[in-house]
């Protein structure tokens, strides 16, 4: 016979179900579960652990000893950085999948789920995704996942996989819940409360010490729900284990990790973590800082260009999704102050400049495609629909922002009353004036 | 390196001797399935509807390979197969199913001993939705008329003879769904009727002389019986949002009962459309499971459980338990004797059927479909692995496996005189599970890939 076993054979002789029972009986506390049965007619019951054995052992020797197996804390504190490739099948499709670590809780997950490309990343502070799925993000740029995805993202990053590995210098707290059976596994439980308020319990082989499977709550689909990983295939890869399988049941999700190659010590360039800038403010970002500015403005087509020094202050929020621009000069003699934003427009993939000054009190938004051949960002209101109206005819306004260096750039307003033959009204010259870096 | 491997832990050799002694107690092994209470007899009792003669996963076939070669059991037959949920129903040698094709849905009709097509009919436009394409209901075959649903309304009885129409209804049109579902898409709710968010997914179920089916239409038009002769409508009942799973129909205390799952809760209807009795549940794909001789097991997935109702012969449920530990996702559990097996997520699980005391659990399959037939458990992974096991509580020895499909494998098997049928949204195959002559290669002749 040709059969080759699953990877676990999980069952329960009658003896055991006898001593389980007996067990139960014995054993007050939610531990006691009697095999995930309630008999009332509300609320979801905690499934795990199975069944709880008399004997305990502290939380931090059940960690040290994990610690021990998994190659010991000398080896793993000399591990600064992760790569992990293999196969990732969810929703019964197969893919590639890379996940990079970096102490101490940086990372990334890039994979497959419904034949579209998921990442996930924690920056150290905060999570981010890149999730078209239409159950989840949907959409075709990294966004912030909602706060309970953010919260798992978070504990999915503690190193390795394991806040254990420092629990203490984490801030994660450890309580012992004494010895269990999973499912025919003969486990030491431990809750992990971390330090972002998540509560884990992770299960360790009573015989080898390893970690068998993990169990918390996750975010899925709009619900909190059970998530179980599990672990076996353990690998030796430079002197520490790693699992080379993993088993995920979260919610109606089941996916299923082949590592194939895993690297230790591997250098990982840093925008690998954090939150990728939409690229037409990738292509701005040297317009961060503060500017003196010297202003070209005429109050009429046929007066006198008037000239006048001025100051700006460009800033970014929300990882670079955004510049803020305030600028102050002199129109015609008199204090002028201009704020400005430039976002990238992921729907119609253009720059959107929207301008309101202190003398219209109108906001009025600027859009234009990609960076142009010769350098230049152009945009204007010809198709937004805010073009100031004189009382009956339109007139259309025009930006440019010439190329931008890391130390100086230039911008040009204009005015069309046909969105065709442009007449320039104002221009600005912008010079670091935060000390700057060198080049132009 | 050497692969870690669980240990699983050593029976107590003492308390093993006490339950050694306490076995009878605690019910023997019953690899047969008790009769059902319903009204057909053994005679057509084949698998001519979604999920068997009685929607339960079960066949009555018997003699059927106990263990399988290395290579499998012989493949009788495998042709392309178009997209598509829709599972198959056999009647009289030929097999029926769905699928799709670039542009349309198709009903369509196999020689079951040769795999060749014997005829097509066109089903409705080609339903698309992110799960996977094509149609998900499965044909009903009534002697010469077969019955089927397109993801998109249209219900067509056809001649299971030659596919030509007796009659057809579209339930788009008949019944419109005018409220919001609860499972609305991102987006904007497209005015006028509606169409179920995953597409007309139950299966026609017969009741005598009427065919019954699951509209989504509401106040008072969620389900509807028609005349299944004609299509025309014989009675409408309840206001409930479209579920996603067919109803069955069971034998309790001398009345039958319509079972469904529509919405968030179980009904039951009387054969004449009368409400007898509903109870709060969650939202599901999987089908209620008919515990003789008065219980019904439901099973959600996410962390609804399962729960398992006693019907009163007074009217009403009563729970009996709940459980969190079979999670039922688009597969549906099965009862061998005294006990239920089905999908916990991707691990397989025993629970017994009295008090939901959760036998054995298995992983390392995946998700899967499991069947059940001469005391054999038969699951269909979802990646498209056969494998065969003894049903009992006492653990899951599998017995024989095959890969026969790949890809997304998420309909339900067929089983009928021996041979099993599955599908992906590529192909349909044929497998003998009957014991091989000796000399029999498993690659049968003709298998067209």
């Amino acid at each position: 016979m040709s059969w080759t076993p699953p990877r676990q054979s999980h069952r329960w002789p009658i003896s055991s179900l006898l001593f389980m029972a007996l067990t139960c009986l014995a054993l007050p506390g939610p531990l006691a579960a009697d095999g995930g049965i309630t008999r009332a007619p509300d609320g979801a019951e905690s499934v795990i652990p199975e069944t709880v054995l008399p004997e305990t052992v502290a939380a931090e020797t059940v960690i040290a000893q994990a610690i021990v197996a998994l190659g010991g804390a000398e080896r793993w504190q000399a591990i600064d950085s992760m790569e992990l490739r293999g196969d990732y099948s969810t929703f019964s499709t197969t893919y590639p999948f890379r996940i990079l670590r970096q102490r101490p809780n940086l990372y990334r997950f890039e994979h497959y789920e419904a034949d579209m490309q998921v990442i996930v990343a924690f920056d150290g502070s905060k999570a981010w995704w890149h999730n078209q799925l239409p159950l989840f993000a949907g959409v075709t740029w990294p966004t912030a996942p909602a706060i309970p995805y953010a919260r798992g993202f978070e504990a999915d990053a503690e190193f390795a996989g394991w806040p254990f590995l420092d629990a203490a210098e984490r801030g994660h707290r450890l309580t012992s819940l004494g010895n269990a059976d999973l499912e025919g596994i003969d486990t030491r439980a431990v809750e992990i409360g971390l330090a972002n308020g998540s509560v884990e319990t992770w299960h360790f082989d009573a015989a080898t010490s390893l970690p068998v499977a993990r169990i918390a709550r996750a975010a899925w689909v709009g619900r909190e729900v059970e998530s179980r990983t599990f672990f076996d295939d353990y690998r030796q890869v430079d002197g520490v284990l790693l699992p080379f399988h993993l088993e995920i049941e979260r919610g109606n999700l089941f996916a299923e990790m082949s590592v194939d190659d895993a690297v230790l010590n591997i250098e990982i360039p840093a925008d690998s973590f954090s939150f990728p800038r939409p690229p037409l403010l990738v292509d701005l970002e040297n317009l961060v800082g503060t500017w003196q500015v010297i202003s070209k403005t005429r109050p009429m087509p046929n007066l006198p260009w008037f000239e006048s020094p001025g100051m700006a202050t460009i800033e970014a929020d929300f990882d670079g999704t955004i510049l803020r621009e305030k600028l102050h000069f002199l129109f015609a003699g008199r204090p002028r102050q201009v704020h400005r934003t430039y976002t990238h427009d992921r729907f119609t993939d253009q720059l959107k400049i929207v301008h309101i000054d202190d003398l219209t009190h109108h906001p009025n938004i600027f859009v234009g495609a990609a960076q142009q051949q010769d350098g230049a960002f152009v945009a204007s209101n010809v198709e937004s629909g805010t073009a100031w109206g004189l009382g009956g005819p339109v007139m259309f306004e025009r930006q440019t922002l010439n190329p931008v260096g890391k130390n100086h750039f230039t911008m040009v307003w204009e005015q069309s009353p046909d969105g065709e033959h442009w007449l320039e009204t104002a221009s600005f010259d912008y010079r670091r004036a935060d000390g700057g870096t060198s080049g132009n | 390196m050497t692969p870690f491997r669980y240990n699983i832990p050593a029976p107590l050799t003492v308390l093993g001797l006490a339950a050694l002694l306490l076995a009878p107690c605690l019910g023997a092994e019953e690899t047969v399935p008790q009769p059902h209470s319903m009204t057909l007899d053994k005679a057509s009792a084949s698998w001519h509807q979604f999920r068997g003669a009685w929607r339960s996963g079960y066949a009555t076939d018997t003699g059927l390979a106990r263990s399988w070669p290395a290579e499998g059991p012989k493949v009788h037959w495998k042709r392309p197969l178009g997209e598509g949920f829709s599972s198959l129903s056999i009647a009289d040698g030929r097999l029926f199913t769905s699928f799709s094709d670039a542009d349309q849905e198709i009903l369509v009709a196999f020689d079951t001993t040769s795999g060749e097509e014997i005829w097509r009919r066109p089903l409705g436009p080609k339903f698309e939705e992110f799960f996977g394409n094509g149609p998900r209901s499965t044909p009903t075959v009534d002697g010469s008329i077969v019955y089927a649903l397109g993801s998109r309304g249209r219900l067509l009885a056809a001649s299971a003879e030659d596919g030509s129409i007796v009659w057809q209804v579209d339930l788009q049109q008949a019944f419109p769904i005018t409220q919001p579902q609860t499972l609305t898409p991102v987006g904007a709710t497209p005015p006028g009727p509606q169409l179920p968010v995953y597409g007309y997914a139950g299966s026609p179920l017969l009741v005598d002389d009427l065919l019954v089916v699951e509209t989504g239409a509401r106040n008072g038009r969620s389900f509807a019986a028609l005349d299944k002769q004609t299509g025309d409508r014989r009675w409408t009942a309840l206001d409930t949002e479209i579920g996603y799973s067919s109803p069955v129909l069971v034998e309790i205390d001398g009345r039958r009962q319509i079972i469904a799952l529509p919405g968030k809760e179980v009904v039951a209807l009387s054969p004449e459309g009368e409400l007898l009795w509903r109870h709060d549940w969650a939202w599901t794909t999987s089908q209620p499971l008919f515990v003789p001789p008065n219980r019904l097991l439901v099973s959600a997935e996410n962390d609804a459980g399962a729960l398992m109702l006693q019907v009163r012969p007074q009217g009403g449920v009563q729970e009996i338990w709940r459980s969190g530990r079979l999670k039922n996702a688009w597969n549906s559990s099965v009862r061998v004797g005294d006990y239920i097996y089905g999908f916990d997520n991707a691990t397989l699980r025993c629970l017994r059927a009295a008090d939901g005391q959760l036998m054995w659990a298995q992983r390392g399959l995946g998700k899967g479909n499991v069947i059940h037939a001469d005391g054999l458990l038969i699951v269909l992974t979802d990646k498209g692995k056969v494998v065969i096991a003894e049903a009992s509580e006492q653990g899951f020895e599998a017995s024989g496996e095959m890969q026969a499909l790949s890809g997304r494998c998420w309909t339900p098997p067929a089983l009928a005189e021996g041979i099993l049928y599955a599908r992906n949204h590529e192909h349909l195959i044929a497998l003998d599970l009957r014991p091989r002559a000796a000399g029999e290669s498993s690659d049968a002749e003709g298998s067209r890939r």
